[in-house]
């Protein structure tokens, strides 16, 4: 069973009124169990089972998948800049880490800035490096505007959806 | 000059006698929405002499004109997020993996004499080729993101093939791996021309697994050729020297290795192969 028909099949039992399944096959066993008692099958009800994959034939022993997923429509942004709604962001765009990796802002250690705080920034532009396992990304600004904050060191590490730069949109 | 038998991988292709590396080139051209505008998904961009040729972080590849495969290749991967590119590394790994287990077999099967330790062909872990404990080759992927995806990858191929001698005693090449153990002559010359588009099959092969979601079988066999995998091996962390056996990598690429009986998880330079 491949892990997307896993998925699937949560999400099928998420959208359901049980409150607990259990499946076994020759592959796999699993059980999907609900953390709340809050009746679901309401659109607004914030709904998170625990979801526990122990497949008995492992490819790689002592490795236990564990993973959350919501039944809501995913939270995760479809693209990576959303409007900041914070308090003193104004009108400020955010522009996120697509992925987890080490941030640069520039090339090479010796190399001129990406952008500084104050730059005009066009759509396209390069805005930072993020580097993972070797795999080297350029981040390129997907608005225009004026760079108002950039908001972690160089060289440092960045989580997925982590705000990087504050961008005033022009 | 090239016969191609893929779909897409190096139907288009810009030739370059001389350059300071192919991954900048490509990185130059998308830069420039003029020239942006012809690399098509696939390009291939090659040369016969890469004179700043670019290695893992900043490090140079230096190689020899004319004997061995510079090569890169413009993908757009739009299918991937940009957290799932670990999974462009391991295809291309796997996509140069099979080309050289093609040549190397094809050259020493059947010899029983051969030390299969000094001649077999692993992924190290990340993303170079080795031949027995020698770098035969290495990778260097370069993406443009826009948002979460990923517009462009550029696929850049070091791969040593017929040259003989080199500086540091940790390199390897094809003809090198393929000389006959007893003898010690090397078996032939590879033309560098027919193993670029041997090269390219498997890669696209390889590339189209990942296209069509094969994400299970792709990461099997990622793991079945790793250099020492699930062996007992010496390595190195920011806590000194352990012995620990490699279980496999997550999903961002991470290196999982056993030590003292827990798992750890290590980014590329977070743990050294001793």
């Amino acid at each position: 069973m491949k892990v997307e028909e896993i998925r699937d099949l949560i999400n099928f039992i998420a959208q359901s009124p049980l409150d607990e399944v259990n499946i076994e096959t020759d592959e796999f066993k699993i059980n999907v169990k609900r953390n709340s008692g809050v009746p679901t099958y309401e659109k607004t009800a914030y709904v998170q089972p625990q979801v526990q994959v122990q497949p008995q034939a492992q490819v790689q022993p002592q490795v236990q998948v564990q993973s959350q997923v919501n039944t809501e429509t995913p939270i995760t942004p479809v693209a990576n800049v959303s409007n900041n709604a914070g308090a003193n962001a104004g009108n400020y765009i955010t522009v996120k880490s697509p992925m987890i990796g080490t941030f640069y802002r520039s090339s090479k250690p010796d190399s001129p800035l990406f952008v500084n705080v104050g730059d005009e920034i066009k759509v396209g532009q390069t805005l930072c490096i993020i580097e993972a396992m070797k795999l080297f990304n350029e981040v390129e600004a997907e608005i225009a505007g004026r760079i108002v904050k950039i908001l972690v060191d160089n060289a440092s590490p960045v989580e997925y959806d982590q705000p990087l730069f504050l961008v005033e949109p022009v | 000059m090239y016969n191609f038998s893929t779909l897409f991988f190096g139907k288009s292709l810009i030739y370059l006698p001389e350059c300071l590396s192919t991954n900048e080139y490509a990185l130059q051209m998308l830069s420039d929405k003029n020239s942006e505008k012809i690399l098509f998904d696939g390009t291939l961009i090659i040369t016969d002499k890469q004179t700043a040729g670019k290695g893992q972080a900043g490090n140079t590849w230096d190689t020899n004109p004319n004997e061995n495969i510079t090569l890169s290749l413009v993908l757009k991967p739009h299918f991937l997020d940009a957290n799932e590119q670990f999974w462009l590394n391991m295809v291309v790994a796997l996509g140069i993996f099979d080309f050289v287990s093609s040549k190397i077999t094809n050259n020493i099967s059947n010899d029983l004499d051969n030390d299969l330790d000094n001649n077999s062909v692993k992924i190290k872990w990340s993303n170079d080729i080795f031949i027995g404990n020698k770098k035969l080759g290495g990778i260097l992927i370069q993406n443009i993101l826009s948002g979460k995806n990923i517009n462009y990858s550029i696929i850049g191929i070091g791969l040593n093939i017929n040259q003989l001698h080199f500086n540091i005693p940790t390199a390897t090449s094809l003809v090198l791996a393929s000389t006959n153990a007893n003898t010690h002559t090397p078996i032939n010359t590879y033309n560098v021309r027919v193993c670029v588009e041997e090269l390219l099959s498997y890669l696209e092969k390889r590339y189209l697994q990942l296209k069509e979601n094969k994400k299970a079988l792709i990461k099997f066999e990622y793991l079945q050729n790793m250099y020492r995998y699930q062996e007992k091996a010496m390595f190195e962390d920011i806590e000194g020297t352990f012995e620990g056996e490699i279980i496999g990598v997550d999903e961002i690429g991470k290196l999982c290795i056993k030590k003292n009986n827990k798992l750890h998880y290590y980014h590329f330079k977070e743990v050294k192969f001793l």
